[in-house]
């Protein structure tokens, strides 16, 4: 009489013993390449880390500055949209302007020059730097460097170090006599 | 040996070969970056760091080694232009470099030199070419404004 299951009986120690050895083998392998492959893509991603695309952030903050023509309450909307405030939520003052309303101004709209756009001319990992453009299309010099720290947790610009650039060795095709370093 | 166990050794060392080449590429690629940052450091080191300005010619022959011909052309003090322009400011002062801010292709720096404000930032630009400095450019930052972070 049948005792209803007819399959064989495998001792527990054999159970795996007719499992197809090639199985394994493809398994390993294909594990193998998937490390190599996220081995490969991982060091050519850290290989071109520092030359990046600039962040929509400080490509839309520096828009959105050229186009306020110089008008103090168009500075003084788009300030705070992009850098942090201080800790007590409100801009840092001068005398009479934010801090961050003058070094923009002054560096932006500087000795009477009138950008309307801009073109990057170097983009690394937190920095950016700048040719500003008149309404002509002719460069105003100098550049202008920006290096930046944008926050964790939104897109803002958490810190930032701006300044013109000199150059002052004639090599330099922007250079000028009157930057000679006094 | 069964013919499965082989292929199975074959495919262990095969696999362990993979890994180690692996390791080997991502120190080899990871040192390359490194090797290009610090040559951008170094030519800044040996060009703006020296005792007395008599050291200098013992550091342009290092300098030589790690630019090509065209930023030789540019950098090198026997260009008497290049030699004011960058030279004059130290006042035949011994200088130290203080590294401020550096990425493979911009070394930003400022100088310890009694004739120079430390606060002043210089910017060291370059591309690398065959392992070499090439296309330099060289600015003064000026107008410097610094978030209320305190910036770089």
């Amino acid at each position: 009489m049948s005792s209803g299951d007819d399959r064989p009986f495998i001792p527990e120690n054999e159970l795996y013993q007719g499992r197809d050895p090639g199985k394994l083998s493809v398994t390993l392998l294909c594990g193998v390449a998937i490390i190599f492959l996220i081995t490969l893509i991982a060091t050519y991603s850290y290989e071109i880390k520092d030359t990046v695309r600039p962040p929509k952030v400080v490509m839309d903050f520096f828009t959105e500055l050229v186009s306020t023509d110089y008008a103090e309450h168009s500075l003084e909307e788009v300030l705070p949209k992009y850098l942090m405030p201080c800790e007590d939520g409100l801009f840092h003052w001068g005398a009479d302007y934010p801090d961050d309303w003058i070094a923009f101004r002054r560096t932006l709209w500087n000795h009477g020059q009138t950008p309307t756009d801009f073109e990057v001319t170097m983009s690394l990992r937190n920095y950016i730097e700048l040719q500003f453009k008149d309404a002509n299309g002719e460069n105003l010099y100098p550049k202008v460097g920006f290096i930046y720290q944008l926050a964790d947790d939104k897109p803002i610009i958490q810190d930032y170090t701006l300044g013109r650039l000199e150059p002052f060795s004639k090599y330099n095709e922007e250079y000028d006599d009157a930057w000679i370093p006094k | 040996m069964d013919t499965k166990v082989r292929q199975r050794q074959i495919l262990l060392w095969g696999s362990l070969c993979v890994i180690a080449f692996c390791c080997v590429f991502g120190f080899v690629m990871q040192l390359s970056k490194q090797a290009d940052m610090d040559i951008g450091v170094t030519a800044v080191r040996l060009m703006y760091e020296f005792d007395d300005p008599e050291d200098l010619n013992d550091r342009y022959a290092s300098l030589r080694r790690i630019v090509n011909d065209d930023a030789w052309e540019v950098l090198s003090i026997d260009d008497e232009l290049r030699t004011v322009n960058t030279y004059f400011k130290f006042q035949y002062q011994s200088s130290s470099v203080n590294i401020r801010f550096h990425r493979k292709g911009l070394v930003l720096y400022s100088l310890v030199n009694n004739a120079l404000s430390p606060d002043t930032i210089w910017a060291f630009e370059y591309d690398i070419v065959n392992g070499k400095i090439s296309n330099v450019r060289e600015y003064r930052w000026v107008s410097v404004y610094r978030g209320d972070k305190g910036g770089m």
